[in-house]
């Protein structure tokens, strides 16, 4: 990818952030201004509609944490974010999951679900409420449609009746992304979504997120420890440094090497793709 | 997604029929409800005729074919076996398997909001904290005041400790299987001493009544004690069947759910609410009786997958089997003596308990 597409300052913006901090523990501010034990201390950051927009940082830098704020999986104790100009608590759950999708860090799933009745899951957003049993209701054609394409996009239609309790790593990450994509996002939210799968599916899995984002206009924000692969998927970086923002902006101006060198504190080599041209990290 | 013509609509047919056999649908549903209801009637029927007093099975269906076409009293007149079967059998295996059901589908529930395979109403001192709740409720001669009075004291004795299990599952965020457990034992622990200080506050005859009651007994209930946990499990199974697709997308994880759009805050107070409610209910008519929320789901799991909206109900009647066979094991095994229906449930549920814990290391539902 050769083009930057930079989000123009009249372009629809998909969220707003503005100096929006986060503590896990009781909120200590000390008189002097200080944000000691925040784990994000007044981030401010557009995200583009239609832009895939990387996080990336050393562990414990907050990238998790914004996720679940733009996911209004936590809430923000200062700052605001506001998702299409909306304020992101004015939005109810169900409202909100029609919009914005959430992957998980790899986490487990201890229930023997079949594949194909996990990634259904992901059309509980789109479900017909009322009546007395109205949680119950039974998924629909069309339901059962987008899980079919979702799984087959994932390449885990042929794994439907197993278990998601017994298939590897790797398969159930690809089976949470398609519960994701079945849910008809406008935007997707992944938290390291390639860290257990190998090169393949590593490939393929960013491959499939950037045509739905040129197809559709879908909107991803993907936390990555993979700088390089990052470096190649993504429109912008956000790069965290401590629960700050460090550098925002097109890859080949955050993936500078001193920048680099000074938020990670470790030497690096940065050169450029020989295929594509983005920057490259390596260790020397 | 997928919308658009971008893929061709035979293609897209046939990625969601290639899927349908792999999911609950409502045929799979309304098969397997039925088939269990059939099988419920049957076992019911079978453990009427078991007892002290050998009445044969045609004669058991004969009795009761009579009793429906002309009302209960009429057939009180109709001799002994039409007496033992309508009045002792009848009330005791209808109790029963309301409790088995009952605590089947509490077990289910628990180790869906807990997500830990192990969970169960009396292991984690739910029921224990009802029957602290019916022993103060005993004491203070609230219980004579009227037969609402035992349930509602048991209800508030289990919310009270459901609240203590998840106050202490908050404060370590996500609980492994083992601590979860160990925090049941202590609760347990905590709980029995209560009640065996509460025991030694009352008269020698209700003394007794509340120890034997605490093994877990099905005998001998009232038409009006039945009638008030009957009406307590309609209300508890209604709202958990309204919560099961919801509680399906809690037992893949609190942030999974949320961002499906479960209101997760007030679905689990929901839950904890009703599933103190059925426990309340259950411990204040037939004590504590464990390892059927355990065991019971295990089993209806293998049988019909981990889809709550089919486990639940499954749960119900085979729970409700489970302990109506268990009963008459305990009532006609060592004849004319009886066993606490407790005993036999510990028995065979304690070693299976073991066996997931041991060899299956706990950490998987089956």
């Amino acid at each position: 990818m050769t083009a930057v597409v930079q989000p123009q300052r009249d372009a629809a913006v998909a969220y707003r952030a503005e100096r929006v901090a986060f503590s896990y523990g009781p909120r200590r501010q000390s008189t002097e201004g200080g944000m000691e034990g925040w784990a994000l201390r007044g981030v401010s950051c557009d995200v583009g509609e239609g832009e895939i927009l990387g996080i990336i940082g050393p562990n414990g830098s907050g990238k998790s944490t914004l996720l679940k704020l733009l996911g209004a999986l936590l809430l923000p104790q200062q700052g605001t974010i506001r998702l299409q100009e909306r304020p992101l608590d004015s939005f109810s759950r169900q409202e909100l999951a029609r919009i914005v999708a959430y992957v998980p860090q790899q986490s487990s799933v201890i229930f023997p679900f079949t594949l194909a009745e996990f990634v259904l899951m992901g059309r509980f957003p789109h479900r017909r409420t009322g009546g007395v049993l109205g949680g119950f209701g039974w998924e629909t054609a069309e339901d059962l449609r987008a899980a079919g394409q979702a799984m087959e996009a994932m390449e885990i239609l042929h794994l439907a009746d197993r278990a998601i309790s017994d298939v590897s790593g790797g398969e159930r990450q690809r089976a949470f992304i398609a519960c994701a994509l079945a849910q008809a996002p406008r935007v997707l939210l992944l938290d390291e979504p390639t860290v257990f799968l190998d090169l393949r599916h590593q490939v393929d899995i960013c491959a499939i997120m950037r045509r739905l984002n040129r197809e559709q206009g879908l909107t991803v924000v993907w936390v990555s420890h993979d700088l390089n692969l990052a470096s190649q998927y993504c429109d912008r970086l956000l790069l965290l440094q401590d629960g700050a923002l460090a550098r925002l902006g097109a890859p080949s101006a955050v993936l500078q090497p001193e920048v680099i060198e000074s938020v990670y504190r470790c030497p690096v080599l940065v050169d450029r793709h020989p295929a594509s041209g983005v920057p490259r990290v390596t260790l020397p | 997604m997928m919308r658009g013509g971008a893929v061709p609509v035979e293609a897209e047919t046939r990625t969601a029929t290639e899927i349908a056999p792999s999911i609950l649908t409502s045929t799979r549903w309304l098969a397997t409800v039925s088939a269990l209801a059939v099988a419920s009637v049957a076992t019911v029927l079978v453990c009427l005729h078991f007892g002290a007093e050998r009445i044969g099975l045609a004669e058991v269906v004969a009795i009761l074919w009579r009793a429906v076409q002309e009302g209960r009293l009429a057939a009180e007149s109709a001799g002994s076996s039409a007496v033992i079967v309508l009045e002792v059998r009848v009330p005791r295996l209808v109790l029963g398997f309301l409790v088995g059901g009952c605590l089947a589908a509490v077990g289910v529930t628990l180790q869906a909001m807990l997500r830990n395979p192990l969970a169960d109403p009396y292991v984690l001192g739910v029921s224990g904290g009802a029957a602290v709740g019916a022993s103060l409720a005993i004491v203070t001669g609230l219980s004579a005041a009227g037969a609402v009075w035992l349930p509602v004291s048991a209800f508030a004795g289990s919310l009270l400790s459901l609240a203590l299990l998840y106050r202490i599952a908050a404060v370590y965020g996500h609980l492994s299987v083992h601590t979860l457990l160990l925090a049941g034992v202590i609760i347990n622990a905590l709980f029995s001493a209560l009640i065996m200080f509460l025991t030694s506050l009352m008269d020698p005859t209700h003394a007794f009544r509340v120890l034997s009651w605490m093994l877990g007994s099905l005998a001998a209930p009232d038409d009006l004690s039945l009638s008030v946990v009957a009406s307590f499990l309609a209300i508890g199974g209604l709202l958990l069947a309204r919560q099961a697709r919801a509680l399906n997308l809690l037992t893949v994880g609190e942030d999974s759910a949320r961002s499906l759009g479960v209101d997760v805050e007030r679905v689990k107070r929901t839950l904890l609410v009703t599933t103190a409610l059925l426990t309340g209910a259950v411990v204040s008519v037939s004590g504590l009786i464990g390892f059927v929320g355990m065991a019971v789901p295990h089993a209806a799991r293998m049988l019909c997958g981990a889809d709550n909206r089919l486990l639940l109900p499954a749960c119900a009647f085979s729970g409700g089997m489970f302990l109506v066979i268990a009963d008459t094991v305990a009532r006609t095994a060592l004849a004319p003596a009886e066993l606490p229906v407790g005993v036999m449930t510990a028995l065979v549920g304690a070693p299976f308990f073991l066996y997931l814990l041991v060899v299956r290391k706990g950490g998987r539902a089956l």
